[in-house]
């Protein structure tokens, strides 16, 4: 598969993937998506996913990340999904997808295991990162 | 355990979505700025100073027109996608103005964000236009100049060009032409009047009345009421009926008096048990009397039934009387006749003439009083037909009513229940939308059809004041002052009071029924029976619509504390001379 803004998170070693997650994690203005797992439909949504990821809105960057199970980085995501109140009581096992908010990195837009990955779900939470930390982004933009 | 509570919850809540039956009309009532929205599980109760916004919904209309109209199958399908794509486009414009100009403020972003979330949402919603809406972004996805277009603008151009499509295909299929309008009508007591809503007709609003909720003072009209009850302290033949009511209790006093049918019937007998001497004959004006007898057998039940008919007629029944009117009138005629046909039959007979003549002079006399009733009859059912015509022209659609097409039908009205006229607690606001085919042949009207009704009841909802007057009967407690009558334990007293009630919007049995008050009373008792009044006054309770009320008063005139009741009935009855309480 050829992505234009897509990491594939390395399975042999969480090392490497922890670092390269972090890296993309603390840049700011930027909002990641994580699609977690590998599985026929998950590998028909990459390309999509990626696609969107092209797109910015309000000048906000777009990453995926493709992370194929859930084991490589559950350190690092499942405080993320705890973290946030959209989450609630879910088991990071059950989570397909989810983007981090630009400022806050707040998990926003979950899909779990029974939702659909298509061009209108994954825009959708795009969307509902870009909109968790806007208020935060203009008070940034009006400070810089 | 968390996750089968969740399917349980969920399953319930999609059973409950599938119970409750989608609607065309949505009631949204705005009551000093606060909007609550009335649906159909909700009791229909309304503020009767509020403002109504209506919704329709195009869907669901278009389903109805579908389910209950099959021969316009394929016109609907077409509207229905048409509809499903001008729906979900609804704010493109906003989003794209938004895109284009690169919006920087929070509220604007944020409202981008809003608007894109509800057409992904609705785009969710509907199977096709997810599919399509996958298909697009791919092919945008495939353009080569993607980078230069913006996704949304390419998508929201071809589903547009779908849509126009789709217009011209309707145009082809030379559909039938059916329009849609919304009526709405008020009934009250006195029969009901159209009501103008907003965007959807263009009747001007009735007089701009607010029914106010505190009121303290008595009105001219009240003053008079206190006056005359103050005369008539022991004698109380009022009654408040309505128009309807009145004139129905006209129809009762001028039904035909049946003391007469009965004392001919009674004649009847006794002639024919005379008439025994007479053989060769009696066959033939046996015949004749049979018919007579069964002519006044069929008056008297025609009576029976109409007297007991009339206590459950409505605004709607006096139309199916008119059948038994003539039917009466025309029992009355072969009454008539048979009786004259008797009268020759046996003037020709000797010796029964004389015998004849008295029964014949009782029949002739009992035919000119039932004809007489009768016309009284037919004045009255002519009067209670004009209060019903006034009622169904109300709810006849006037030219004023708009029409539209699927197109053109605004998706909003607005009824403002002040500008409706005079009204009162109870009345019902009725909705309908209503589907209308012009007949094909010139000079006969629209076939109309409801396709959807919503009653709504008005009700000054909260705390509301209600000056009241009636009568009491007042007990002085003390034995000892000797200023007091001391024959007698209870004083008749004309009372005015002015009470706090609350108007739910929850329980019709309680504003109906029950009907709380609690207030201040005052009251002209006469305890030394010295034709002056004394002035009383206290705390009063009524319920039942003030029909029960009790309190305790001061007599402040001869410093003298006293409990009351008052038993307000609606009627009448002998010996118990209590008037009914009048707001």
């Amino acid at each position: 598969m050829n992505f234009k803004r897509t990491t594939i998170i390395p399975l042999d070693d969480p090392e490497l993937a922890k670092q390269l997650f972090d890296a993309y994690l603390n840049k700011e203005f930027m909002i990641l998506m994580i699609i977690l797992g590998d599985t026929e439909t998950i590998r028909e949504a990459m390309p999509k996913a990626d696609n969107l990821a092209t797109k910015s809105y309000f000048g906000m960057e777009r990453w995926v990340f493709w992370v194929r199970n859930h084991d490589i980085l559950a350190d690092s995501l499942i405080p993320i999904l705890e973290a946030n109140d959209e989450a609630g009581n879910l088991e990071y096992e059950s989570v397909k997808c989810f983007c981090t908010s630009p400022v806050l990195d707040a998990a926003s837009g979950i899909i779990l295991k029974n939702g659909e990955l298509n061009y209108r779900t994954l825009q959708k939470s795009f969307f509902m990162a870009q909109s968790h930390d806007i208020g935060l982004i203009n008070v940034t933009n009006d400070a810089l | 355990m968390k996750t089968t509570r969740s399917i349980i919850c969920y399953m319930l809540m999609l059973l409950s979505t599938l119970i409750a039956k989608a609607q065309i009309i949505a009631v949204t009532e705005i009551d000093r700025g606060n909007a609550r929205i009335i649906s159909t599980s909700d009791q229909q109760i309304i503020d009767i100073n509020a403002s109504l916004e209506i919704n329709l919904s195009k869907t669901e209309l278009l389903r109805q027109i579908a389910e209950q109209f099959p021969q316009y199958a394929a016109q609907t399908e077409l509207e229905s996608k048409i509809n499903s794509i001008r729906q979900v486009l609804s704010n493109q414009e906003q989003i794209l103005n938004s895109l284009m100009l690169g919006v920087e403020r929070v509220e604007d972003q944020e409202q981008f964000f809003n608007l894109m979330d509800d057409f992904l949402v609705a785009i969710g919603n509907n199977k096709a236009l997810a599919k399509r809406y996958e298909d697009l972004s791919a092919e945008y996805f495939s353009l080569e100049n993607s980078e230069n277009v913006t996704m949304e603008a390419y998508i929201f151009s071809r589903f547009n060009d779908a849509a126009a499509l789709l217009h011209s295909q309707l145009k082809l299929l030379e559909a039938t032409n059916y329009n849609i309008s919304l009526v709405a009508f008020k009934k009250d007591k006195q029969g009901g009047d159209r009501v103008h809503v907003q965007n959807f007709d263009t009747y001007t609003e009735r007089d701009y009345v607010t029914i106010e909720r505190w009121v303290t003072s008595l009105s001219a009209s009240k003053e008079e009421q206190l006056a005359e009850l103050a005369e008539k302290a022991k004698d109380n033949n009022e009654k408040a009926l309505t128009i309807f009511e009145s004139l129905k209790s006209k129809l009762k006093v001028f039904l035909p008096d049946l003391s007469c049918v009965q004392a001919q019937k009674e004649n009847l007998m006794a002639f024919l048990n005379n008439l025994e001497a007479n053989s060769e004959q009696s066959d033939a004006i046996k015949e004749r009397a049979e018919l007579l007898k069964s002519d006044l057998n069929e008056l008297m039940a025609f009576i029976e039934s109409l007297n007991l008919d009339i206590r459950s007629w409505g605004i709607t029944t006096p139309f199916a009387e008119k059948d038994k009117l003539l039917n009466f009138l025309q029992k009355s005629n072969d009454l008539n006749k048979h009786v004259d046909a008797l009268k020759v039959f046996t003037d020709t007979i000797d010796g029964l003439a004389p015998q004849l003549d008295e029964l014949y002079q009782g029949f002739k006399g009992c035919f000119t009083e039932l004809k007489t009733y009768a016309e009284t009859i037919q004045e009255t059912l002519i009067l209670l037909k004009l209060q019903q015509s006034n009622y169904t022209l109300n709810k006849t659609i006037g030219d004023e009513v708009q029409r539209f097409s699927m197109d053109n039908l605004p998706s909003r009205g607005f009824v403002n229940l002040k500008g409706t006229g005079s009204r009162s607690n109870g009345d019902e606001l009725v909705l309908e939308v209503v589907m209308r085919v012009p007949s094909e042949k010139e000079g006969i009207p629209d076939q109309n059809f409801v396709l959807e009704q919503r009653s709504l009841y008005m009700q000054l909802i909260g705390a509301r004041s209600e000056v009241a007057v009636g009568m009491i009967l007042a007990n002085p407690l003390g034995k000892e002052n000797e200023q007091i009558d001391a024959e007698r334990e209870f004083f008749y007293a004309p009372t005015a009071s002015i009470l706090l009630k609350f108007g739910s919007k929850k329980s019709y049995f309680y504003n109906e029924f029950i009907d709380l008050g609690v207030g201040l009373n005052f009251a002209a008792p006469d305890f030394d029976t010295d034709g002056t009044p004394e002035f009383g006054t206290g705390l009063i309770i009524t319920g039942f619509k003030d029909i029960i009320s009790f309190g305790i008063n001061y007599n402040v005139t001869l410093d003298e504390p006293y409990w009351f009741f008052g038993v307000n009935l609606p009627f009448n009855l002998p010996g118990f001379p209590i008037n009914a309480i009048k707001n």
